[in-house]
Parts: C-alpha cells; sequence; structure tokens
C-alpha cells in the first residue's frame, strides 16, 4: 500500500509537473466583509428585490449586521495566451450569526460554522481561433456576459464570441437564460429561453466610442404549461414565467471625452428600444413598445468630477390591456442609488437591481461630486431626484410618482495597495409614492429611510 | 580511539570537507599567470632565450608578448608616466626552462625579434573564453578583472560534452565545462581548476550598498517605491524618468543623480509605465505615460478602470502634461538602431486581452499630437510594453523581442524565432483591472507592465545583444511579482541559433529600469523592507561598469 502510494505521488508529480511545463496559473481572490451599519427600514434590506413587497413599515424597522462574500479562482492559461480557463467558487453571503436551514445543514454563519456555503460563480474556457492572427475569441461556460449596463449585464451562461472586424469589435452571443427539457415527442427545440446579440463597437474619433446592439430573446412553451403574465412581478425578461414572447432590443450606447481648459468634459449615453409581443394563457395577445435613455454628463477638474446623471425608462399604465410598455431590463445590477439599488455594499440586500420601479418605469437624476483627495482616499457625495414614469397605485385610491429625494455620501480609503476600507450611507427624504411601498398605505408617505453600510475587502 | 583523537578526526574531517573558499581558485588563477616582464637574450637554433626562468614562476607553456615599448603616456597635470604604447611584434611560448633562463619558440611573429626586445607574459595576449555552461558570465567576468593584461573575448559554446573547437585568433583559451576551467595552449592544456558548483553562473547576490563584495556599485537613491524607471538620451546627456505610480522625478545620469524635473497627471490616476520619446532631433524628449484612471462615471461600488495614455514636456524644471486620455497604451522605439527612440506607437487596452489588436503611430508636430496608421509592419502578437526593435540575426531587418507573460519572444515579421523558459521579466508595475466593469461581481485579473529589453553590442563584433530582466519569485502569484532575486540575461544570434546567457551578479530585488552601453550597465532595483508598521521600498540606481578592453 505505501508503495502505491508513493507510486501515486509520483504519477500525480510527474503529470501535474507536466501539465505545468504548459500552463501558467493565477489565482484571485476577492474577500467581501460587509457590514449594514445602521438601517431604519429593515424589511427594505433583509433580501433581495424586496420591491415586490411591501418592505417599508411606518415606524421603521432597525437592524445592523455583518456577513462575508468571498471569491476564489484560478486562471490557467497557455504560456501564449491563446487559450484560458476560469474557474469560481464563491461562499457566501453568509451573515454572522446565521443558522437558516440549507439543504439538510445551516448557512453556517451561526456557533462554530460548518454549513453548506460554497457555490460556483464562473466557470468558462476562453480560446482564441487557431490560425486567425486578429482577435476572435470563443468563451463558453458560465460567463460574465454583458449586452449593455441596462439591459443585461451578469453571470449567464451560453456561448459568446469576441472578434473583431475592420474597424469595428464584434460581440456574438447565445445564452440561454432558462431551460424547459423536453419530456415529449411534442415538445419542440424552441420552449427554452435563449437570446442571441450581436454587437459591435467602434471608436468614431479618438476621443469617442459607440456601440450598436441587437438583442434577440423568445421563448416559446406553446400552449401547453403557459402561465399568466402580469407585469407588476413580471417587470423584468428574468422574472417573466412560462408564457410565449418574442422581444427584440435595440440600442446604441457610447461616450465622448472633451478637453478643456481646465479639465475633461465627458458624456456617457444609452438609447434603447425594446419591441416584441408575449402571449400568456389568457386570450390577450400583447405588443411590447418600450424605451429607455440615458445620460452622463460631467466633467474632470483636478481630482475632483462632477457628473450629472439622468434616465428616462418607459411604464406602463395599464397593464390589463394589449400593449407592454414598460421597459424590462433582461438581469442587471445597477448601483446608483444607495436606498433603491445596489449602492449599498451588500449587493445580496437592496430594494431592486433594475433601472426601473416595477413596470412604472423611472425618471431617474443625479447630481454627484467625486474627490480624490490623495492616491488612497477618495469621498463623495451625490443629490438623487427619483420620480416613476407612470404613477403607482397608493393608498386611498389614489395615484403618485414622486418616490422621493435622495442624499448619498461616500469614504473609500486604501489600507493597502489591495485592501480598501469604505463606509456609505444614504438617507431619503420619501414622497408619497413610497407609500406604494409601505406596510400601511394610507396615501401618503410615512417614513424616510436611512442606511448606511460598510466594507472591508482584499484582492488579490 | 579516545576521545581526543576522535574529536580531531572530526576536526580533519569537516575541514577536508569544507569547500575552498571559491575567491581562492581566482588567487590561484591571477598567481598562475601574473604578469612577468623580462627580455630577450638571444637566439638559439630557430626559439629564443629569455632572462625568466622557474625560480620566478615561469613554467613550459607560458605565453609571452614581444613588444617595442613606444611613447610613454604622461599625465597632463601630475606629470606620472601612466604607461606605454607598446606595439606588439610577435609570441613566444616557452617550450624548456633552465637555470637562470628559459627557451621560448615565436608564434605569430609581425616583425623581427631582437636580442633586449622586452617581453611581457601573459599581457598582450588574445584570449577567448568559451563558456560551455550557458551560466559562465560572472566567472568571465572575474577573470577579466583578475587578468586584466588578456585582450578578451567571450563566446558561448554547446555544452554537449564534446571538446570545442578553439577559436582561431586566441593563443589562450579558457574553457568553462561542467567539470571546471581548463586552461589550453596552442598545443595543448596548460591548466586546469575546479570551479566549486555554487560558483558557476549562480554568484552569491550582490547587496546594495556593499559594493566591495558585487559587481554593481550603488549609483544613487531613488524616489522610495519606484515601480518604473526609463533611461533616454538627450545629445550626450541620460536621463532617467522614474516613477511610484503618482509622481514622476526626471532625473540627469552623470557623475551622479541630478534632479531635472518633477510632475503628475493632471487627472488623478496611477502611472505604469514611462517612455522617453525623442519626435525630433535636437529638441528635448518628451515622456509618455500608461496611466490607469477611473472611468468617466459617477462613483458606484463596482466602477471600473481604463488606461490612457499621457505625454509630458520637461518646462523650466517641470515636467508638464502636454496631452492627456490618449486613448492607447504607450510605447516608444528606436527603429533605425541610432540609440534614440524616434516613434511612439500606441495599443488598444482591449479587457480581454489587454493588449489589443490595433496598433497606431503618434507623431508629433511642435504642437499638435496626430495618431494614424503604422508606416511600417510590426510582428504579431505585439505589445507596446516590454518590446524593443533589434536586428539580432544581422540580417538587415529588425526583430521585434519582447517579454510577456515571463517569457522572453524573438518574432520576425512572420514567425516565432525564440521562446525562452519562464523566468524572465518579474516586474512591480502591476495593474489589476476589471473584465466585467460596472457588475456587481467584479472579475478581474491582472497584466505586468515589463521593463523592455535593450540592444547595445556587448562584445564588438558589430552585433547586437540584447540584454532583459529575469527573474525568479512566486508561481502562483495573483498580483504583484513576489520577485526573490532577478538577474540580468543576454541574448545574441550566432551560427545560426539563438544563444542565452548572464551578465553580472544577481540581486535580491526586482529591476524596474535598464540601461546598457559598451561602458556598462544601469538597473533600478527597488528593494522591499519589511519593518513592523510599514512596508517600505528604496530604490537605487546600480552600476555595473564592462571593461572596455573586453570587446574587440
Amino acid at each position: 500500500m505505501r508503495r502505491f502510494a508513493l507510486l501515486l505521488g509520483v504519477i500525480l508529480a510527474v503529470g501535474f509537473a507536466g501539465t505545468a511545463q504548459a500552463v501558467d496559473f493565477k489565482v484571485h481572490g476577492d474577500l467581501n466583509n460587509r457590514f449594514m451599519l445602521y438601517t431604519d427600514q429593515a424589511g427594505m434590506f433583509n433580501a433581495s428585490e424586496t420591491i415586490k413587497g411591501a418592505p417599508i413599515d411606518k415606524d421603521g424597522i432597525d437592524e445592523s449586521w455583518g456577513e462575508i462574500k468571498y471569491r476564489l479562482w484560478v486562471e490557467a492559461t497557455t504560456n501564449d495566451g491563446k487559450v484560458k480557463g476560469v474557474y469560481a467558487i464563491e461562499l457566501g453571503a453568509i451573515r454572522f450569526g446565521d443558522s437558516t436551514a440549507l439543504g439538510g445543514s445551516t448557512k453556517g454563519g451561526a456557533f462554530s460554522g460548518d454549513g453548506i456555503n460554497i457555490e460556483t460563480r464562473w466557470a468558462y474556457t476562453d480560446f482564441q481561433l487557431p490560425g486567425v492572427a486578429s482577435k476572435a475569441r470563443f468563451m463558453i461556460g458560465l460567463i460574465p456576459f454583458t449586452v449593455n449596463s441596462f439591459v443585461w449585464q451578469e453571470t449567464a451562461m451560453g456561448v459568446q464570441f469576441l472578434g473583431a472586424a475592420g474597424p469595428a469589435d464584434l460581440t456574438l452571443a447565445w445564452m440561454r437564460g432558462r431551460e424547459n427539457f423536453n419530456t415529449s415527442k411534442d415538445d419542440d427545440l424552441f420552449e427554452d429561453l435563449d437570446a442571441l446579440l450581436a454587437r459591435a463597437d467602434f471608436k468614431p474619433t479618438k476621443d469617442s466610442k459607440a456601440g450598436l446592439f441587437a438583442l434577440y430573446q423568445k421563448r416559446n412553451p406553446g400552449s401547453n404549461g403557459r402561465v399568466a403574465f402580469a407585469s407588476a412581478s413580471q417587470y423584468q425578461v428574468k422574472l417573466l414565467g412560462n408564457v410565449d414572447f418574442d422581444i427584440y432590443t435595440l440600442g446604441t450606447d457610447g461616450s465622448w471625452t472633451i478637453p478643456t481648459g481646465f479639465g475633461s468634459a465627458f458624456v456617457n449615453w444609452d438609447l434603447v428600444y425594446q419591441g416584441g409581443s408575449l402571449d400568456d394563457n389568457t386570450a390577450i395577445s400583447r405588443d411590447i413598445s418600450a424605451f429607455l435613455a440615458h445620460a452622463d454628463v460631467g466633467v474632470n477638474f483636478g481630482k475632483a468630477r462632477l457628473t450629472y446623471t439622468v434616465w428616462y425608462a418607459s411604464g406602463d399604465d395599464n397593464s390589463g390591456d394589449d400593449k407592454i410598455k414598460n421597459f424590462m431590463s433582461t438581469d442587471v445590477d445597477r448601483a446608483d442609488s444607495i436606498i433603491f439599488f445596489e449602492g449599498g455594499y451588500l449587493d445580496d440586500n437592496y430594494f431592486t437591481e433594475a433601472p426601473h420601479i416595477l413596470d412604472k418605469g423611472l425618471f431617474f437624476n443625479k447630481l454627484a461630486l467625486d474627490y480624490k483627495a490623495s492616491d488612497k482616499l477618495s469621498v463623495g457625495a451625490a443629490v438623487l431626484y427619483l420620480q416613476t414614469a407612470k404613477a403607482l397605485a397608493i393608498g386611498g385610491g389614489k395615484t403618485e410618482k414622486g418616490l422621493g429625494t435622495e442624499i448619498d455620501a461616500y469614504l473609500s480609503y486604501k489600507l493597502f495597495a489591495d485592501t480598501e476600507i469604505a463606509i456609505n450611507a444614504g438617507y431619503l427624504v420619501a414622497d408619497d409614492g413610497m407609500d406604494a411601498f409601505e406596510t400601511v398605505k394610507d396615501g401618503k408617505s410615512d417614513a424616510d429611510v436611512f442606511r448606511s453600510t460598510a466594507r472591508v475587502r482584499y484582492i488579490f | 580511539m579516545t576521545v581526543r583523537r576522535a574529536f580531531s578526526l572530526v576536526i580533519l574531517i569537516f575541514i577536508s570537507l569544507v569547500p575552498a573558499a571559491p575567491a581562492a581558485v581566482f588567487d590561484d588563477i591571477a598567481r598562475d599567470f601574473a604578469p612577468l616582464s623580462g627580455y630577450v637574450v638571444m637566439p638559439a637554433d630557430g626559439e629564443f632565450l629569455v632572462d625568466l626562468d622557474a625560480t620566478g614562476g615561469i613554467r613550459v607553456g607560458d605565453l609571452f608578448s614581444v613588444v617595442h615599448p613606444g611613447e610613454k603616456i604622461v599625465h597632463p597635470v601630475s606629470g606620472k608616466v601612466l604607461g606605454t604604447l607598446d606595439r606588439v611584434k610577435g609570441f613566444l611560448q616557452v617550450t624548456r626552462t633552465q637555470s637562470g633562463y628559459s627557451q621560448a619558440r615565436p608564434l605569430n611573429v609581425k616583425e623581427e625579434i631582437r636580442r633586449g626586445d622586452v617581453v611581457r607574459r601573459f599581457e598582450h595576449i588574445p584570449a577567448a573564453f568559451l563558456d560551455a555552461t550557458g551560466g559562465g558570465r560572472p566567472i568571465f567576468n572575474r577573470l577579466r578583472t583578475a587578468l586584466p593584461g588578456l585582450e578578451w573575448r567571450y563566446e558561448a559554446v554547446a555544452g554537449d560534452g564534446k571538446r570545442p573547437p578553439l577559436p582561431e585568433v586566441a593563443l589562450l583559451t579558457f574553457v568553462l565545462g561542467p567539470d571546471g576551467l581548463a586552461v589550453r595552449g596552442p598545443d595543448g592544456t596548460l591548466r586546469s581548476y575546479e570551479i566549486p558548483g555554487e560558483r558557476r553562473g549562480a554568484p552569491p547576490p550582490a547587496s546594495i550598498g556593499k559594493a566591495a563584495s558585487a559587481d554593481f556599485t550603488v549609483f544613487g537613491t531613488l524616489p522610495e517605491e519606484t515601480l518604473m524607471a526609463d533611461f533616454g538620451r538627450d545629445g550626450d546627456r541620460l536621463l532617467l524618468a522614474v516613477t511610484e505610480g503618482t509622481r514622476i522625478d526626471v532625473f540627469a545620469v552623470g557623475d551622479n543623480l541630478v534632479p531635472v524635473a518633477t510632475g503628475k497627471t493632471a487627472r488623478p490616476g496611477r502611472i505604469l509605465s514611462l517612455h522617453w520619446w525623442q519626435p525630433q532631433p535636437g529638441v528635448l524628449p518628451l515622456l509618455a505615460a500608461s496611466v490607469a484612471v477611473e472611468e468617466n462615471r459617477p462613483y458606484s461600488p463596482a466602477i471600473g478602470q481604463t488606461v490612457m495614455g499621457a505625454l509630458f514636456a520637461i518646462r523650466e524644471g517641470l515636467l508638464v502634461p502636454i496631452r492627456e486620455d490618449i486613448p492607447y497604451l504607450l510605447g516608444s522605439f528606436d527603429r533605425d538602431g541610432d540609440g534614440v527612440r524616434e516613434a511612439l506607437l500606441g495599443q488598444s487596452f482591449d479587457r480581454d486581452t489587454f493588449f489589443g489588436d490595433r496598433i497606431r503611430e503618434l507623431r508629433w508636430s511642435g504642437n499638435d499630437l496626430a495618431i494614424g496608421e503604422l508606416s511600417f509592419p510590426v510582428s504579431r502578437p505585439f505589445v507596446v510594453q516590454g518590446a524593443l526593435f533589434v536586428d539580432l540575426t544581422g540580417d538587415g531587418r529588425p526583430e521585434t523581442a519582447f517579454v510577456r507573460n515571463r517569457r522572453l519572444f524573438v518574432n520576425n515579421e512572420t514567425d516565432l524565432l525564440y521562446e525562452s523558459s519562464r523566468q524572465m521579466g518579474g516586474s512591480l508595475s502591476v495593474l489589476t483591472y476589471d473584465l466585467n466593469p460596472g457588475a456587481a461581481d467584479r472579475l478581474f485579473t491582472t497584466v505586468a507592465f515589463e521593463v523592455p529589453p535593450v540592444a547595445v553590442d556587448l562584445d564588438g563584433d558589430g552585433r547586437m545583444e540584447v540584454v532583459a530582466i529575469a527573474s525568479e519569485g512566486s508561481g502562483l502569484s495573483g498580483i504583484g511579482s513576489g520577485v526573490r532575486k532577478s538577474w540580468l540575461v543576454t541574448l545574441e544570434y550566432r551560427d545560426g541559433r539563438f544563444i542565452r546567457g548572464s551578465l553580472g551578479p544577481e540581486l535580491e530585488t526586482p529591476i524596474q529600469g535598464l540601461y546598457a552601453s559598451r561602458k556598462g550597465v544601469f538597473v533600478v532595483a527597488t528593494q522591499v523592507l519589511s519593518s513592523r508598521l510599514k512596508q517600505k521600498r528604496g530604490s537605487h540606481l546600480l552600476f555595473l561598469p564592462l571593461n572596455d578592453r573586453t570587446y574587440r
């Protein structure tokens, strides 16, 4: 047995050494320790996408906690860079003291730890087409996928091609967001939620970038097994139930930098149109027509950057008719607001991830000032005003668009080159539109919202 | 056996096992080949008698140069006679020693040897060092220092166990092989020496400041935590630009370091690389930098970085940014081999591959920067950082030598000609960037900005060699080089193949800047010093002198 173990060890060592001669390994980590320092509306931040319920309590519910989310991944790359494999695991987020049951064990945050809390974050192979001098790479697997930051930017499974064609960079992809596994000969190949992407990026001038994209998403489960469509709960493509849809999303985005005498000014933009059709288990055949328009306008002067951000996402004021007018993101993580979006440092605890409020769209305004005090310290503040594009139903039979005025602030400091400590806070002076999300709907906003988060993050 | 005898035996065994101190070998060599002067007494039977014998250290096989003393070299200030401009008439090799005199046969006689001619043992003798180990440069350097009277040349030869052929022009050949050092004359082996294993190709590392024990000497102190440096010529002046990431300092390298200018980017960012660029002759060179900056967006926890280029000019003691937000990684190149980097190339930043496909040529017309298509072909893959153009093969067309992924590559326009083992580079200038900026789940990777190799004709044969940085460190580091030791590697093309060697001793620090001429090599070394409170990085400019008489 000892000799066999020794032989096995030699074989493994030689085998590993032989592999290592052709492959370079890199190990990366993102060790993120986060804290909800304090919030007075725990219901609004006790999970992800709490916008689906009524999370705001008139009297407020205080809470604070700590948690961790750690990632480790390995890159294995051939010495010429032509092939790369990435595998990433993720631990958490685990809250300190969390003993929630999970799969026969717990999440592992309570005494002694020892829970079930490891997931796969990314797993893909990335390779260059042989015989092609220019960039022509395929990524296959569970990949970080981006169409546009308002449309789709998240991990997803599929096949993506990244290449160059003359002056343009091309992205082509087939992604499958949800599978309908066929179990009958009457099932066809188009019952899955598939997406096809074509995107081209250009540099029209040395100071500008522009992109054009076309995204086609479809799911055709047939008449058998369809469910009802409700825009109030199915306001993102990933939330659509087993309904028949064909959605095409066309857009352009880009940026332009303009040198000035005191610093560089810049403009970022996104213009997106959505069309298509959707059929559910009713007789209504719905047409989709929605849009989103966004712009950042800003200027860098010295160590400061002043930015005004505005966007308008269309909303739907009649979810019962045959027209879907609300812009639907697919799967995104907006972080523009600490109160409404994922602007806090706890990315599993937020009101909504989407750039719109349910199916009511959003008119978003933000004026932000960021200041890099030193190479280690960054501070900033922002004032936001949000209202929906179409009115929300609040108590007393009323409707209201106004959500409120928010004030955000943050501080980020580099303890070491790879370790950051950061703290931020947001305070929402709520308008009556927030009554739509309160536990007691009385036609007026009853509570402002505050939350402050922090993190200590080590990356390598 | 008594305790005392046993203890004595242990001591003797211990002493016998302790290897001779490495310096003792070179002392023996210096003694065996020490210069001696004498005279030709008379011709005899086709040979000559000289007035030196075995009591003076003469042995059969010793080589003399027969010189005609020339004009005296007198110091213009002190009047001291420094030497004479001797003319070599020919050579003599000792065939027999007698009491009071030795007999020697003539070799390569150019002028008639007469009675009374001066003879000098092991001076003006053409000598060759054949390195069959691939790592004998340090031993070669020590020999040159120990025996300065010989006219040296270095050759790397195949270490295939066979006896290498002796160069025709050399009368004395030092052959370094796995078994040691053999010294051969025209007729055969004169001497053999055993070189301890740790001395072959891996001399002890040199410590900064301890010039007495290392070939590198400390030339000057640089700003702490220098992460990248670049040398550039401004006429006869050598300029050195260094950065610790947020500020650039420029020095003139003369007898010492003289501060010239300092500056920063207007937009906060991390400076990753520096390249001197002389777009027009006769004017101060410009300095190009690649800088990592935050994207032009309001802050969010997921904000990403991008890499831009910036251009600086020296004006009245300040380094002034004259162009920023250039949307390319920048690198300068000397295409015509005149030692001046007249071409500035920009390469697109590609998040997936970092060094993108698009390469542009930048031109400066006094007030304006123009970005256009390349006016010459470049090999693919190509990187603007860590690369140079040099004609190594002597075919009249420059190859591209570059360091990437810890390897040195040499490409011509169409093919990969050479790939080294995974030991090259190891820069402290490293960028961690997001593959998916703006996403809540950051996936990032790292890329190193390697110090470009340099091209210099080290051995005076009219063909350039490449000098590049090699290092040894952690193999699994995600960020940072983790360099434990570094050294200089040479690469030359000879007899249809690339031959790698080493230059100078090892350093226990990363090397962040490199400049070489036939007089010597400057390196910028940054040493990490850990204290209880703070990790500091001291940076120094080191100089490794190269003997001019080595290269013919």
